[in-house]
């Protein structure tokens, strides 16, 4: 009887870290330094933000978007989720405002890149898993990963 | 006279800039720390809060009535200076025939020094930069971004040549503003070319030698709003400017729509303007342009354009058929015929370009 509870409870306990993993791999976190001054972020402002249309808050503090880079498949699906594009669709635009003197967000190798960088940066932000979240950063929007897409969040340095 | 004074200006205001970034060198105990470059980014020195970029084009044309050329026709050299989040300094100088080659052999006497462009910008909120200097007028959408690589054609069209001058000297008031999920990008500007502009009456055509039309405001006032949607592929806008020109009598009243779509294959474009010209006829013109991609990074281009003159009392069409290869982002290969109905206005013939954002 003790085993047969034993055996059902560890199921069980499985199941939910299963369940725990399937969620934090779905979804996508936006985050930023934790002193930073935004509370939460809506996705029209975000696109703002990583378009460089928005480069100062309201007390015109630096707002420093960050990228993976543009081969890596989390940076496909924030670019889809985020602009309905993929990376490369935005070369046009990016060099329109090069023309202008303006410089796309800053990239980083990897998602541990990622957390460092935003971490160690007033004013950044950046996007990870959701599951790969610390406490060295903040969320303030969470994204739902576009069909197709999955976070590996057991591989500390992919992307 | 009037090259030497451009000489003048073009190289007061490469002088402004590397002395602005000699004194941020000079203050700064490891200048080239963080250094990177990057092809189609330029050169980035994060501790100067400094960058240097550009863009450099290879012409070679072959036209009725005109030798065939080669023609090293610019390179264009940005500093971009950002001290602070609000301030940006923005200067672009350009160098323009650095070397032609023609029947002559090569020559270096045709080069100008020109400023483009010379501004400071202050984000005062999160929605209004206010600017200062001389900037690309914000009419249509063709001048705004008319370097050689970023244009699908060797050729401008005519309405964006010849409606409104190419450049302002004076203030701006512009931002961008989240309506759901599009944007809408306004720009309120004004110009007093003839107190602010040193050598104000000197700026000529990029495809053309017209005396009798003058491309340089004396003063003007203008606005354009552009709606972003789409999911930013396609535009919509409207400008709008009131102003005299600097060696045309008169005072002109200029409206402007233009477009943009871009979807999978195809990028659809066009600008339409009119102008009302108080001591002439008024002006009208257009053009619809179309870009395919054909298979990988080439495309085929078409574009067909009219437009009427009323100063010169001449209407004229045009169509240009092309090709254009990039096959990286910042490089860009074209090569393109146009034919039109007034040869003495724009001759048909073919030409090529190579050109690269630096």
């Amino acid at each position: 009887m003790r085993t047969t509870l034993h055996a059902v409870f560890a199921a069980l306990l499985l199941a939910l870290l299963a369940a725990g993993a399937r969620a934090g791999d779905t979804a996508l976190a936006v985050i930023v330094p934790p002193g930073h001054a935004l509370a939460t972020l809506d996705t029209p402002t975000l696109a703002a933000i990583f378009r460089r249309k928005l480069r100062v808050d309201v007390d015109g503090r630096a707002l420093i978007p960050v990228n993976l880079p543009p081969t890596a498949a989390l940076r496909t699906a924030f670019s889809r989720a985020v602009f309905d594009l993929d990376p490369p669709a935005m070369d046009a635009y990016w060099n329109e405002r090069y023309f202008h003197g303006v410089q796309p967000p800053h990239v980083v190798t990897s998602v541990e890149a990622m957390l460092r960088f935003v971490a160690a940066t007033a004013g950044a932000i950046g996007y990870v898993p959701a599951c790969r979240v610390d406490a060295r950063v903040r969320v303030v929007l969470t994204l739902p990963l576009p069909p197709g897409f999955e976070s590996d969040c057991t591989a500390p340095s992919q992307h | 006279m009037q090259s030497s004074a451009r000489w003048r200006r073009g190289w007061t205001g490469l002088a402004l800039a590397l002395a602005g970034a000699l004194a941020t060198v000079t203050a700064t105990a490891n200048p080239l720390a963080n250094a990177r470059y990057e092809l189609g980014r330029g050169l980035q020195l994060p501790a100067l809060a400094l960058t240097f970029a550009g863009y450099a084009a290879v012409r070679a044309q072959h036209l009725e009535h005109a030798d065939a050329r080669l023609d090293l026709r610019d390179f264009s050299v940005f500093t971009i200076w950002q001290p602070s989040p609000r301030w940006q300094a923005f200067s672009e100088i350009e160098f323009e025939h650095l070397v032609v080659v023609d029947d002559r052999g090569p020559t270096a006497s045709d080069i100008e020094v020109i400023v483009e462009r010379l501004y400071v910008d202050y984000a005062a909120t999160d929605t209004l930069t206010v600017r200062a200097g001389r900037y690309l007028t914000p009419f249509g959408r063709w001048n705004q971004v008319h370097a050689e690589p970023l244009v699908w054609t060797v050729s401008r069209p005519l309405v964006t040549q010849l409606t409104i001058p190419d450049h302002g000297t004076g203030a701006a008031l512009l931002g961008s503003v989240a309506l759901g999920l599009n944007t809408l990008d306004y720009t309120l500007y004004v110009d007093d070319s003839a107190d602010l502009d040193p050598v104000n009456g000197v700026a000529d055509f990029e495809d053309f030698d017209l005396p009798g039309l003058s491309n340089d405001f004396r003063h003007a006032g203008g606005a354009q709003l552009r709606y972003h949607f789409f999911g930013d592929r396609a535009e919509l806008a409207a400008s709008w400017a009131s102003y005299a020109f600097t060696d045309t009598p008169g005072h002109m009243h200029a409206f402007g729509v233009d477009g943009l779509l871009r979807w999978q294959r195809l990028e659809l474009s066009g600008e339409f303007a009119w102008r009302d010209n108080s001591e002439f006829r008024n002006d009208r013109g257009g053009f619809v342009q179309a870009v395919v991609r054909l298979v990988g990074q080439l495309h085929g281009i078409g574009r067909v354009e009219h437009y009427r003159s009323g100063i010169l009392d001449r209407e004229t069409s045009r169509a240009t058929l092309g090709l254009g290869w990039r096959p990286l982002p910042p490089l860009n290969f074209k090569l393109e015929y146009s034919a039109g109905d007034a040869r003495d206005l724009a001759p048909d013939g073919v030409q090529m370009s190579f050109s690269l954002l630096f």
